[in-house]
């Protein structure tokens, strides 16, 4: 029986067949991914929404702390400025030497 | 000799090689399509039916656990897709009374047709498949053709083992009455 049903001659696919279905296939991704990012950006909209909806909430009618910020002693931020334009003049300096040099031996060797 | 296995390129595809459903398109398009075609016998609809089991597979290939082999699963989609089909189309099949079922057996079958086949018994042999209804169709074919243990047709159909075994019993005996017939009226 198996023998007789193995000679049953195979039907024959399409032509076509394959280049139809991958073409199918591919539409179907691009749909599938452009369908994939839609839901990512409503799950962050819907997220943003339900954060900013909250925090409106708990301003409005919860007792929220009132909030303390302790501004740090700014005496000594001159002083740092000046040390740090110092070492970007310094770069500044190295980096167009560095170059100067490398332009030179290059002509040189040429 | 396969190069990668069914598993290899179902991963490539899940992360996002949507080019290696080729590959196992070449590797079951032709068992598919055939199957298809012998259970609804139409060519057109045949190859509607087939793009659209490829097509559920994929859509559906990141719902692919690995539980039954991937051969499997396709099948189940192809013959869950063409019986429907056929469903809604109302086609009339050679109904056999039980009584005339009963006094044949399964193996009368082999006393047929013997050991040598020919081409004539070939197309007899496609005749009384045509008789058959689509579900009866498709489960010989899963068995004899498509070389399926009782186990994985019963996976496919969604039958029990038990009844897959019945009515495989019944359906040799079926195949037996019309080819018996046809060869009295030859």
């Amino acid at each position: 029986m198996k023998e007789l049903f193995t000679r049953l001659p195979e039907k024959k696919l399409p032509d076509n067949f394959r280049a139809d279905v991958m073409k199918t296939v591919m539409r179907e991704a691009v749909r599938m991914k452009k369908r994939e990012e839609r839901f990512g950006l409503f799950i962050t909209i819907a997220i943003a929404t339900v954060m900013l909806a909250l925090g409106t909430l708990a301003l409005l009618y919860l007792k929220m702390p009132d909030l303390e910020f302790n501004i740090p002693d700014l005496s000594g931020v001159p002083f740092f400025i000046y040390i740090g334009c110092l070492v970007f003049l310094l770069l500044a300096i190295d980096y167009k030497c560095r170059k100067h040099f490398y332009e030179k031996r290059s002509k040189q060797h040429s | 000799m396969e190069l990668y296995t069914d598993i290899y390129y179902i991963k490539r595809i899940q992360s996002g090689d949507t080019a290696s459903f080729a590959c196992l398109l070449d590797r079951y398009s032709r068992p598919v399509y055939s199957l298809i075609a012998r259970i609804v016998s139409n060519r057109e609809d045949a190859e509607e039916l087939a793009q659209d089991v490829f097509l559920k597979a994929f859509k559906n290939l990141s719902g692919f656990k690995g539980d039954s082999s991937f051969s499997t699963w396709l099948y189940r989609i192809a013959y869950n897709t063409a019986i429907s089909a056929t469903r809604k189309k109302k086609q009339e099949f050679l109904a056999i009374e039980d009584g005339q079922l009963d006094n044949t057996t399964g193996e009368d079958l082999e006393i047929v047709y013997g050991s040598a086949q020919n081409e004539e018994q070939i197309k007899q042999l496609e005749a009384a498949l045509e008789l058959l209804s689509p579900e009866e169709r498709a489960l010989i074919l899963l068995f004899y053709m498509e070389d399926k243990t009782i186990d994985e047709i019963r996976e496919i159909s969604g039958l029990t083992a038990v009844n897959v075994k019945t009515k495989l019993h019944r359906i040799r005996k079926k195949l037996y009455i019309i080819l018996t017939e046809m060869k009295k009226n030859e």
